[in-house]
């Protein structure tokens, strides 16, 4: 017996060789845009990485060389469409599972991306941590445009950069997070903004001269007044309602958004105060998380979100002796927050009618299963739900204590 | 019935043959067995004479000696002759304890009688009467003087060995940094004194048997009395006395007489050349069984877990003994697995790897024309013929050979475009882990089965490497070391057992010994060993 | 002291045959009716099961430590055994082929290959053929040291999940309504029909307490990792999004993303389902064995385990597909608890009324 069970495992041994593909036969996708095409629905660009940049190749003794990522665009009716008609181009087999970044371009966000993305899910070869952005403009040439200046590897720059913005609810960045708030009945989501910047094709806009304080100027991707060696930003959300894109947050709208969601991470802003000409600047901290509160009383709801932010000077600017006078400046940021988050939730109730900041989780707690909450019917009746926001913003001082 | 540990001892051979233990408490005098009997010496001295002539060889082997000379007992001059083995004896005891005794001190005595000879003139401290010439060849051969006097009624054996043979020296093979530095030598009667000089006490029992019909081979049976598990004790006897062969010459060869299951790569039984460390598994209860003419003693039964366990472990404060353990675990997996994971991550698993060590796998490989397979199996073999030739080679040439295998095998197929830098590292990972292992035939064992892990990895990715496992475990932990299971602590589980193997505790709380054993006596400590502090 | 290892290493073996499925397929079952209520689900099916096995346990008291194809033969002779032995022997292998062929499936998946099925049924059906040929012993031994590494595994990918736990996930906490959630508890059953196999080991426990520590054992190793895995299940994917997933476990180790390194773990999904499945498989067929030829022996039921074995492979080829395979599983699994606790309870009341009557 024991001889058999040696047979079978060597007659296994030579059966199965030759289902695995090597890995210098397969071509890594690290990123692919998705743009409408002219003759077929869908353009989509992929980039393959370069595995001979980098020096280390297989002599040891080549020069390294700057990695030139190939790009290639077929227009197709589906994206998986277009995979097949990529492996007519491409002579080794492709292999998606290091794919860093989808990017669709907002003309396609706009029809929705629904199907995209539960193909992308159900398929195997999508992984879950991918990244998924929108670029202000065509994708492809977004995609083209990318040139890392740090990193030699262009999947490490989407890696680098993609994970300074993405996070679980505001900048629903990560494929399957998207996936799982396109998937609900009622849903706004915000995803990351990329785009080229407008510098580098327009000449520099004039339309900011009076607002350009960090609270006012509401800079999304490409917008940034600049010159660097890489065209391409990602600054701002777009705003989704269930798998439509309607609206782009500009930066600060998309900060505020964080703030209430409790994603937020320390940042510096420079104010304009007590004059338009003068800037104050401080480092707004967040420490505590909000306290949502959310109930229902006659069938309306009734969100209540706290805010404790507390803030350090970094520059104090013309305010004099601003230690005493911190009171003052304080209950300014918390009426310039308060009016910039009442705009926010007012454009979500009105002008988006989505729930993008996912304060119906706040309200959910109340219904004891989903066929109760769905007779709520939270789609309808978040647009006349009461949301009040208050920041209660603090100056953390040592001598204060004293 | 299921897991009780007196069952661990399984025996399964018990019904056909029974082994009664009637002389246990004898301690470790040298027993010359029954079996030696046989012709006898027809005392007629001429006769005898030629008697012994003929079986000692005498004539025909050049290093068999004579000496014939006269011996005055009572009145009467006796003649006399002595057989010994040139080599094998200490002339100098034949001189002064035998000759000049006999030949000089009997006349000036005058001893009366033939008792005489043995009471005041021999002084030897082993010194036997006998007329069985079985027992007199085997004595002879040993070194001992064989003496026939005329008119005597048995012959004489008289101890003066004096053979040429290495001192206790420093141990070869297991090395350690703290702790006792001597190990066993060729000599049975200096390995079963080094242990005695640790063991002081009258249970230590030590048994003695000969293997092998022609070379007659001494081997000790070791094991302390009150801690000993008495069914262990007796089936180790039971299998020794079985062996039916010519001969043996060590330990090794034995360990393969005497294991359950040959069609396994695992060791059966612990090989130590360290008096300590048997001494140790004497004192947990464990057999040890030591061959003349080999350096490395057998400690049985033992487990898969000690195999991995140096004898410096127990010299080492507890802290270090974990994480050394650790690592050598990590080691042997490294040295076992490596080669074959790599194989199924570079085949089946890409979405594995991180992407820019897959850049830099990709790139590698780039210019390597074999598939992942092919490229190992070109390593690895290389690999363990540099190995194998770096144990043969004369130590003047070593260096060489490592210059040529590091350098040109490493970075001229490098350069050349054979293998891939990346798998020059993760073969060396392999060897080097496999060196780290402390029982050999363990390295070994990973070494073959590296091979198989390959194939398999080549073939279905992680889920050949995982039947693999599963088959490998198995087969090692049905395996029985002497009865026990080698899975012990775990398969079986035991409850003592499991904590100790996955911590080792300090000294001071090492309160029992191995409960796998199933030794006699439980507790190696009292509870508080450490009474100062209360 | 010493008994208490043996039951142990019972309790480990059971919880493994249970487990298995659980592992491979089952959240999305519970889910797909319940919602994010899976885990309350899971955890209530567990009570009930232990709860039943206490009343089996009652009921067995009397006739321990006998196999339970003993007491078989107590209630209705010797045609009875052979008559209740085939029927634990022919579900026991539908379970275990239906369940091979749904890992061969998902690991076709996972490895994406252009391996046929064959080949990896073949390849996991080798070992579990040698285990099974080695004998119960060795399986249960060969379980207890694997177990660990696998609920070590199992842990490590419930705590790398925890930065992507949403508590809102939970919520409504009854899942998609009462009446489903009571639906699923009492109706659907997950079925615990290995949970027999503890019956069948019982000679080796050697007294009741043992027994009954061992079946606690498994019960309380079931709870734990299953509810704790659907929980982190139910944490991590919201209720309608979760519907249309596959391979639960597969999705989740993929979520894992803990810095630059701990990420990427999914093919130890190929190392947990595998050795679950061949241990769980590899006691099932040779408990058949030993159930067929009436002995523990490794010589007497030699004979069975190969047969058992290809018997095994073919029914799993049967399937048209891997839907119908889920379809047809799903199907069993509701009636599963035929095998147990129903049969049990049936034939041991019978025992019992006969015992008390050849006294009188």
């Amino acid at each position: 017996m024991k001889k058999l069970s040696i047979m079978l495992v060597l007659i296994l041994l030579l059966g199965g060789c030759g289902y695995g593909k090597d890995v210098e036969n397969q071509a890594f996708v690290v990123a692919v845009g998705i743009d409408k095409g002219k003759s077929f629905p869908v353009k989509a660009t992929f980039v393959f990485a370069d595995p001979n940049g980098g020096g280390s190749g297989g002599g040891g003794e080549e020069k390294p060389s700057t990695p030139k990522p190939d790009t290639v665009t077929v227009e197709a009716p589906t994206v998986f469409s277009a995979l097949r008609k990529i492996d007519s181009i491409k002579s080794k087999t492709l292999n998606m599972s290091h794919i860093k970044i989808v990017v669709f371009s907002d003309e396609i966000a706009k029809e929705g991306i629904r199907d995209y993305l539960s193909g992308f899910a159900s398929s195997r070869d999508f992984r879950p941590n991918t990244y998924v952005c929108v670029s202000q403009g065509d994708a492809e040439k977004y995609l083209k445009k990318v040139k890392p200046s740090h990193e030699t590897f262009i999947e490490k720059y989407y890696d680098n950069i993609m994970s300074k913005v993405a996070h679980d609810k505001v900048n629903e960045a990560y494929l399957y997070y998207l996936y799982f708030n396109v998937m609900e009945d009622f849903s706004g989501s915000l995803v990351p903004l990329v785009g080229i910047n407008k510098n580098e094709i327009d000449k520099p806009s004039s339309d900011v001269s009076d607002m350009y304080d960090d609270f006012s100027y509401e800079a999304r991707a490409g917008e940034i007044v600049r010159d660097a060696q890489n065209p391409t930003e990602v600054l701002g959300c777009a705003v989704f309602r269930n798998d439509k894109m309607i609206d782009t947050l500009g930066s600060f709208k998309t900060d505020l958004a964080r703030i209430i969601c409790n994603e937020y991470y320390p940042r510096n802003y420079s104010i304009a105060y007590p004059t338009k000409k003068e800037f104050v600047t401080i480092r707004l901290i967040q420490k505590r998380s909000p306290v949502i509160d959310g109930t229902v009383k006659n069938g309306k709801a009734h969100i209540k979100v706290e805010v404790p932010l507390s803030i350090e000077y970094i520059d104090a600017g013309k305010i004099e002796n601003h230690k005493n006078k911190s009171a003052q400046f304080c209950a300014f940021l918390e009426k310039t927050l308060d009016r910039e988050a009442k705009e926010l939730i007012k454009d979500a109730q009105s002008s988006y009618r989505a729930d993008v900041l996912g304060l119906g989780e706040a309200v959910k707690h109340q219904f004891i299963d989903v066929s109760a909450w769905k007779k709520f019917d939270w789609e309808k009746k978040f647009s006349n739900a009461q949301i009040d926001v208050s920041f209660n913003v603090m100056y953390a001082d040592f001598e204060e204590a004293n | 019935m299921y897991m009780k540990l007196k069952d661990l001892f399984i025996y399964k051979y018990t019904s056909r043959e029974t082994f009664s233990i009637e002389n246990a408490d004898e301690s470790s005098s040298f027993q010359v067995q029954k079996n030696h009997g046989g012709p006898t010496l027809c005392g007629n001295f001429k006769k005898d004479c030629n008697t012994l002539c003929e079986e000692f060889s005498f004539g025909k082997s050049g290093d068999v000696k004579k000496r014939e000379f006269t011996v005055q007992i009572g009145e009467k001059e006796h003649s006399a002759v002595l057989f010994f083995i040139d080599g094998l004896v200490n002339k100098q005891l034949i001189n002064d304890f035998i000759l000049k005794p006999l030949m000089l001190k009997s006349r000036e005595l005058n001893i009366s009688s033939f008792r005489g000879v043995g009471e005041i003139l021999l002084s030897q401290s082993e010194y036997k009467e006998t007329n069985v010439i079985g027992e007199l060849c085997f004595d002879l051969n040993f070194g001992s003087a064989i003496m026939l006097i005329d008119g005597a009624k048995k012959a004489y054996s008289l101890d003066v060995k004096g053979w040429q043979h290495r001192g206790v020296d420093s141990p070869q093979t297991e090395r350690i940094i703290r702790g006792p530095n001597d190990a066993f030598s060729e000599q049975l009667r200096e390995n079963t004194a080094l242990i005695r000089h640790l063991i002081r006490n009258k249970s230590l029992m030590c048994r003695e048997y000969k293997i092998g019909t022609i070379s007659q081979t001494p081997v000790s049976v070791m094991y302390i009395e009150n801690v000993a598990n008495a069914s262990l004790v007796k089936e180790t006897m039971r299998r020794i006395e079985s062996i039916k062969v010519d001969y043996i010459f060590a330990a090794a060869e034995l360990e393969q007489f005497l294991e359950d299951k040959s069609v396994t790569t695992l060791p059966q039984f612990l090989s130590t050349e360290r008096p300590d460390r048997a001494s140790r598994a004497l004192l947990d209860g464990r057999v040890v069984i030591i061959v003349d003419g080999s350096p490395f003693v057998l400690i049985l039964p033992t487990s898969i877990f000690e195999l991995n366990e140096s004898a410096e472990d127990n010299y080492l404060r507890y802290p270090y003994v974990n994480m050394i353990r650790a690592i050598r675990w990590i080691a042997f997996f490294l040295s076992l697995l490596l080669p074959g994971l790599y194989v199924a991550v570079v085949s089946f698993h890409t979405e594995l790897l991180p992407t820019g060590i897959l850049m830099s796998i990709i790139s590698s490989r780039e210019q390597v024309p074999f598939p992942p397979l092919i490229e190992i199996i070109i390593m690895e073999i290389s690999l363990e013929i540099i190995r194998e030739a770096s144990i043969r080679v004369p130590e003047a040439s070593g260096s060489t050979l490592s210059i040529v295998g590091a350098l040109i095998l490493g970075q001229a197929a490098v350069s050349a475009g054979i293998v891939s830098p990346i798998l020059i590292i993760i073969v060396s990972i392999t060897a080097i882990g496999s060196f780290a292992t402390p029982n050999y035939y363990l390295g070994l064992s990973a070494r073959i089965l590296r091979f198989l892990y390959i194939f398999l990895g080549a073939v279905a990715g992680f889920l050949g490497i995982v039947a693999g496992l599963f088959v490998n475990i198995l087969l090692w932990t049905d395996t029985k070391s002497m009865g026990m299971p080698m899975g012990v602590p775990f398969a079986p589980i035991t409850k003592k057992g499991v904590p100790t193997a996955l911590f080792v505790p300090p000294v001071w709380k090492q309160n029992e010994r191995d409960d796998y054993v199933n030794p006699k006596r439980k507790e190696r400590q009292s509870f508080i060993s450490r009474k100062w502090r209360g | 002291m010493k008994t208490k290892s043996g039951s142990v290493s019972i309790g480990i073996i059971c919880s493994c045959a249970i487990l298995s499925k659980y592992l491979v397929i089952l959240p999305e079952y519970m889910v797909k009716l319940v919602g994010n209520a899976a885990w309350l689900d899971v955890f209530a099916k567990c009570a009930i099961a232990s709860i039943s096995l206490l009343f089996v346990l009652w009921l067995y008291k009397p006739f321990a430590p006998m196999c339970l194809s003993e007491t078989f033969s107590l209630a209705c002779g010797e045609g009875g055994k052979i008559f209740f032995s085939y029927i634990y022997v022919i579900s026991l292998t539908i379970f275990n082929a239906l369940l091979l062929r749904l890992l061969v499936e998902a690991l076709g998946t996972v490895m994406a290959t252009t391996a046929p099925d064959e080949f990896f049924a073949l390849f996991i059906l080798v070992p579990v053929f040698v285990a099974a040929y080695s004998g119960t012993r060795a399986t249960i031994n060969l379980s207890a040291i694997i177990f660990p590494l696998l609920v070590v595994t199992i842990i490590t990918v419930v705590l790398a999940l925890i930065p992507h736990y949403r508590v809102e996930n939970l919520f409504p906490i009854l899942g998609t309504s009462t009446k489903n959630l009571m639906r699923g508890i009492f109706v659907k059953h997950f079925g615990f029909p290995e949970t027999i196999l503890l019956f069948f080991f019982a000679p080796m426990l050697e007294n009741y307490k043992n027994i009954k520590r061992a079946g606690l054992l498994t019960f309380l190793i079931v709870a734990l990792i299953s509810v704790s895995f659907t929980l982190a299940y139910c944490l991590t994917v919201p209720y309608p999004a979760s519907k249309n997933f596959f391979l639960p476990f597969y999705q989740m180790t993929r979520m894992i993303k803990s810095g630059a390194f701990l990420q990427r773990l999914e093919p130890i999904v190929v190392f947990v389902w595998t050795s679950f499945v061949m241990c769980s498989m590899s006691i099932l067929i040779s408990t058949s064995a030993s159930l067929l030829s009436g002995s523990r022996e490794r010589e007497k039921k030699s004979a069975f385990v190969p047969v058992i074995t290809i018997i095994t492979f073919f029914v799993s080829m049967l399937p048209s597909s891997e839907g119908s395979a889920f379809y047809l599983y799903e199907k069993l699994l509701s009636y599963s608890t035929f095998l147990f606790p129903t049969l049990p309870v049936i034939i041991l009341t019978i025992a019992r009324i006969r015992r008390k009557a050849a006294k009188k």
